[in-house]
C-alpha cells in the first residue's frame, strides 16, 4: 500500500448552488466528506463563477478557454463512446420516467471524432442560460466526456469517480486516454424512473458505463441488486455506500389545525408513488378523521392526482401544495406527524432521513434504499396500501409506538453521515488500486 | 304584443390563491380588493350607465316601459361595500314604480339542488334584503343560472311565490309553448314563465356576431320581431352586464336599446313586469320537467357539476350544511354560505375561459383548502361550545 492520499478525479453534472435535484447535493456532501481524506478535483459542465469549496477544486467546463482545449491536439487520441452511438433522443430529463422523442445526433467520420473536433459551438453549450437537462441533453453529454477526456490529461490523479449516467461516458473517455480506474456512482438509475422495461439510450449508457467500470458504488444494497439484476453487472465489483444527511436546523412549530398531519415530499412521478400516498390516504381516512394529508411537489402526474383526489372524495382532507422551496418543506417538516414515502423504486430516498432529523417517524415502501438505514421505521411493499394505511393508523392512535419508532429513528440516523459514507469509498479506491 | 323584459346581475367572490398553509389561521378567503376593484370596473362601463337608459325610458315613455331586476344578494353586498352609489342608483330606479325586483337565492347558490331547506332560506334573505334596499316585496323567482324543474317549482310554490321563471329549452322540457304562461304537474298557484330562449339570445349574444344572417340588426327590425310575436307574452332575459360589458359601448349597445324599446312601445306593444303578467295570465296548460334545467349553453347543469372536483366540493360543502348551523355563528353561516355561490364550481370546469385563477384545478385547490380551514373553525367552535355548555351545567 503506497502511503500517499489519493488522488481522485471526480466527473459531476449538477453541483451547488446550480442544482436540479438531490443528485448535485449528494455530489456536495460526498466532495466535502472525501476532501478530507483524499486530494479530489471536480470537473462538472457548469460551475458557480464565485463559487469555492473547501478542500477541493471545481471547474468548469464552461469557464475552459477555447485555447485550453488546443493543447494536447498532438497527441493523437480517437473518441471511442460515440461510436456506440448513432442515434439519440435529443429531449431528456433525467427526472421524468419517459425518454424524449428520438431525434438524430450526427457524428462526422464513421463515427469517429478527434480532438480536434471540440469546436467553439460545443464550449457553448456549457455556457449559456440554458437549463444543463434542457435542449440536446444527448449532444451536452457527449460534448462533455470528450471534452473532459481532453482535460483529464492535465490532471494528475490516481482514479476517476463519474456521478450517473450524465458523466458515464465522460469516465469511460477518461479511463481510455489516461489508463486510469474508473469509479462509477449510481444515484438513480432509468430502472427506478421508467420501470423494470425500461430500454434505450440512457439505460445503454448506463450498462455501458458500469461494465465499463473497475468498482460500481450503488448508494443502497437495494439499487445494487438493480445494477446486478437488471444490469447484469458482476456482483463482486458492486460496492453499495449508504448516503449521508447534511444536519438541518430543527425546529417544530405547531400546526393551526387540530388534525394529525401526514406527509408527502417528491415529484409527482410514478417512480415515487403518489397515487399510492392518494389510495393510503383514502384507506386511513376511512378509519379515522382526525387527519389530514399533504402532498407537496410537482410533476407530470399532478393534475391527474388532484382529479383522483377528488373522486376519492378526500379533497377537504388532503392537500397538494405544488412546488415549495427548502424554507417551506421545513416549514412543514416542523409540524408533520408522520412521513411517508411509498415509492415504488427508491435508490436511497434522503428526504426520509431529512424527517427523520426532525424526529418524525417515517412510513417508507420496501423498495427503497432508506429501508436499510432506518432500521425503526415501518415498512411495507409500496402496492400494499392496506399495510401502509395499518402502519400511519398505528402512528397517529398509538402514542407508545409513535415515541418508540421517534427515538430508534434517532437513533438509525447517527450513522447517517457523509464522513461515514467518504470512509467506505475510500476502501473503495483502495480495493480498486491494489494499495 | 306583451313583454317583459329581465336583466340578471352578479358579481362573483373571487377566491385569494388560499394554500395550504393559511387553513386554520387565514378566516378571510375572498380576495376583496379585486372583488372591488371587477365591480366598480362593470358599474362604471354597464351598472350605472344602463341603469341611466332604463330611468329615461321608463321616463320618456311615461311608465309603459317597465322592466325587471333579478340581482343576487352578492352583488348587493359587494355594492354596499365598495359602490354605495350603486344601490342609490337602483334604488332610484325602484322609485320609478316602474321596476320589479324579482327573488333569488341570495347567495347565487345551487341550493335547489342540494338542500332545498337552506334554498328557501337563502330566498327570504334576499326577500328581506330587497324590501329591505327597495322597498318592494318579490312575487316572482328567478334561480339561480335560471334552474329549474319540476321539484323546484313545486317548492318555489309552497313558499308562496306567484311565479318562477324558466328557460324555454325544447330538449328538456315536454309540451312547452314559450310565450304562455304553464305550471308544473299538480301546481296551480305558481306560474311558470318561460323565457324566449332564441329572441334573448338575438340580443345577448348574436347582435354582435358578424357571422349571423341578421347582423347587423336593425333596433326597428328586433321591435318589429317582438311585435309579431304569437301568445300571452314574449319574456326576455340576459345578463344585464350585455350592456355596456360584454357589448362594448362602442358596439352601440345603448343606442340600440334605446332606439330598440322605444320603437317597441311606439308599436303598441305592451311592457309588463313577471308578476303583472303572472297575475293577468291565466295558465294554459301543464309543463313537465323533471330533470333540472338551466341557462347555460347546453342547457343542462354540468357547467357547475360535469366533474368530479366539482362534485366533490359540493358535495363537501352542502356536507357542512348541518354542523355550520349548529354553531348558530351568524358570521360563519354567512361564509359558508358565500362558499356556496356556483361560480365556485363554474371556475372548475375545464372549459371555462372565463376564471380569475391560473387553472380549474387551482380554483378547486383554493376551494377546497378555504373550505378545510372552514371545517377546522367549525369543530373549534363546536367544541368551544360544547365545553361552555358542560360548565353552566356544572
Amino acid at each position: 500500500m503506497e502511503d500517499r492520499r489519493i488522488k481522485v478525479l471526480e466527473l459531476g453534472w449538477e453541483f451547488p448552488p446550480l442544482i436540479n435535484g438531490g443528485l448535485g447535493v449528494a455530489c456536495m456532501g460526498i466532495s466535502k466528506a472525501l476532501a478530507k481524506k483524499v486530494d479530489l478535483a471536480v470537473i462538472v459542465p457548469k460551475a458557480a463563477p464565485d463559487a469555492s469549496y473547501d478542500g477541493f477544486t471545481l471547474r468548469g467546463v464552461n469557464t475552459l478557454s477555447y485555447g485550453e482545449l488546443q493543447t494536447t491536439e498532438a497527441q493523437p487520441y480517437t473518441y471511442e463512446s460515440c461510436a456506440m452511438v448513432s442515434k439519440a433522443p435529443i429531449n431528456l430529463d433525467p427526472y421524468a420516467s419517459t425518454e424524449g422523442t428520438p431525434g438524430t445526433v450526427t457524428f462526422t467520420q464513421e463515427g469517429k471524432l478527434l480532438f480536434s473536433k471540440v469546436h467553439h459551438a460545443d464550449l457553448d453549450l456549457f455556457t449559456g442560460k440554458e437549463d444543463l437537462y434542457a435542449g440536446d441533453l444527448a449532444r451536452k453529454v457527449i460534448e462533455f466526456s470528450k471534452i473532459c477526456a481532453i482535460m483529464a490529461r492535465k490532471y494528475d490523479f490516481d482514479l476517476v469517480h463519474a456521478h450517473d449516467w450524465m458523466t458515464y461516458l465522460a469516465g469511460v473517455e477518461v479511463k481510455r486516454a489516461t489508463g486510469k480506474p474508473l469509479v462509477v456512482h449510481l444515484h438513480a438509475s432509468q430502472f427506478d424512473r421508467a420501470g423494470a422495461d425500461a430500454r434505450g439510450w440512457i439505460y445503454d449508457i448506463e450498462k455501458y458505463g458500469m461494465e465499463q467500470a473497475d468498482a460500481v458504488i450503488p448508494v443502497s444494497k437495494y439499487t445494487g441488486t438493480v445494477a446486478a439484476g437488471h444490469y447484469g453487472i458482476d456482483p463482486s465489483k458492486i460496492f453499495p455506500v449508504h448516503n449521508g444527511a447534511d444536519p438541518v436546523r430543527v425546529f417544530h412549530s405547531k400546526k393551526k389545525f387540530p388534525e394529525k398531519l401526514v406527509l408527502f415530499l417528491g415529484r409527482l412521478t410514478a417512480q415515487k408513488g403518489p397515487e399510492f400516498f392518494l389510495q393510503i390516504a383514502a384507506k386511513v381516512l376511512e378509519q379515522t378523521d382526525n387527519v389530514r394529508f399533504v402532498m407537496a411537489g410537482t410533476g407530470e402526474k399532478l393534475r391527474q392526482l388532484i382529479e383522483t383526489g377528488a373522486f376519492h372524495g378526500v379533497g377537504d382532507k388532503f392537500h397538494f401544495t405544488g412546488f415549495l422551496n427548502k424554507a417551506k418543506v421545513n416549514e412543514l417538516l416542523s409540524m408533520t406527524d408522520v412521513y411517508c414515502m411509498p415509492s415504488v423504486s427508491e435508490p436511497f430516498g434522503l428526504s426520509a432521513l431529512e424527517a427523520a432529523q426532525f424526529n418524525i417517524p417515517a412510513v417508507i415502501s420496501k423498495q427503497s434504499g432508506v429501508a436499510e438505514v432506518m432500521k425503526g421505521a415501518l415498512k411495507a411493499d409500496f402496492w400494499d396500501v392496506n399495510m401502509m394505511a395499518k402502519h400511519i393508523v398505528d402512528l397517529i392512535t398509538d402514542d407508545e409506538l409513535y415515541k418508540r419508532v421517534a427515538e430508534q429513528s434517532a437513533q438509525d440516523i447517527k450513522n447517517s453521515n457523509w464522513d461515514t459514507a467518504a470512509e467506505k469509498m475510500l476502501r473503495v479506491y483502495h480495493h480498486v488500486l491494489g494499495w | 304584443m306583451n313583454i317583459t323584459l329581465t336583466f340578471h346581475a352578479h358579481q362573483p367572490n373571487r377566491l385569494i390563491p388560499y394554500d395550504f398553509f393559511k387553513i386554520g389561521e387565514h378566516a378571510f378567503y375572498e380576495d376583496d380588493e379585486l372583488n372591488g376593484r371587477v365591480l366598480s370596473a362593470v358599474a362604471e362601463r354597464c351598472y350605472l350607465p344602463a341603469n341611466r337608459l332604463m330611468q329615461q325610458l321608463i321616463e320618456l315613455s311615461d311608465g309603459k316601459f317597465r322592466f325587471a331586476l333579478a340581482l343576487s344578494g352578492v352583488i348587493l353586498e359587494q355594492a354596499k361595500y365598495h359602490r354605495p352609489d350603486l344601490i342609490d342608483s337602483f334604488a332610484r330606479l325602484a322609485e320609478t314604480g316602474a321596476v320589479e325586483f324579482l327573488a333569488m337565492p341570495y347567495y347565487a347558490s345551487l341550493a335547489s339542488l342540494y338542500a332545498p331547506s337552506e334554498f328557501e332560506e337563502q330566498v327570504q334573505e334576499h326577500v328581506q334584503l330587497i324590501e329591505q334596499l327597495f322597498g318592494c316585496r318579490p312575487t316572482v323567482l328567478w334561480n339561480t343560472g335560471m334552474l329549474y324543474d319540476n321539484a323546484i317549482a313545486a317548492q318555489v310554490c309552497d313558499m308562496g311565490f306567484e311565479g318562477i321563471m324558466a328557460d324555454g329549452n325544447s330538449r328538456m322540457m315536454s309540451n312547452r309553448h314559450t310565450n304562455d304562461l304553464q305550471c308544473a304537474p299538480l301546481i296551480d298557484k305558481t306560474k311558470t314563465l318561460i323565457r324566449n330562449r332564441h329572441l334573448s339570445n338575438d340580443l345577448a349574444n348574436r347582435r354582435v356576431d358578424p357571422t349571423w344572417s341578421e347582423y347587423p340588426l336593425s333596433p326597428y327590425t328586433f321591435a318589429d320581431w317582438l311585435t309579431r310575436q304569437e301568445g300571452q307574452v314574449v319574456n326576455l332575459s340576459m345578463d344585464y352586464e350585455t350592456l355596456g360589458e360584454r357589448q362594448p359601448d362602442t358596439t352601440g349597445v345603448f343606442e340600440f336599446w334605446r332606439t330598440m324599446i322605444t320603437a317597441a312601445v311606439f308599436n303598441g306593444n305592451t311592457f309588463l313586469t313577471p308578476g303583472e303578467a303572472v297575475r293577468k295570465f291565466p295558465s294554459t296548460g301543464t309543463l313537465d320537467c323533471p330533470n333540472p334545467v338551466s341557462c347555460s349553453t347546453y342547457g343542462t347543469t354540468t357547467q357547475w357539476n360535469g366533474n368530479v372536483m366539482q362534485q366533490e366540493a359540493i358535495k363537501k360543502i352542502y356536507d357542512l350544511e348541518a354542523s355550520v348551523k349548529a354553531s348558530h355563528d351568524s358570521d360563519m353561516i354567512h361564509v359558508w354560505r358565500k362558499l356556496q355561490s356556483a361560480d365556485h364550481f363554474h371556475y372548475m370546469e375545464k372549459s371555462n375561459g372565463f376564471t380569475p385563477y391560473p387553472s380549474p384545478f387551482d380554483a378547486y385547490i383554493y376551494y377546497m383548502n378555504a373550505l378545510a380551514d372552514l371545517q377546522v373553525r367549525v369543530k373549534r367552535e363546536a367544541e368551544m361550545n360544547k365545553a361552555f355548555d358542560s360548565k353552566n351545567l356544572a
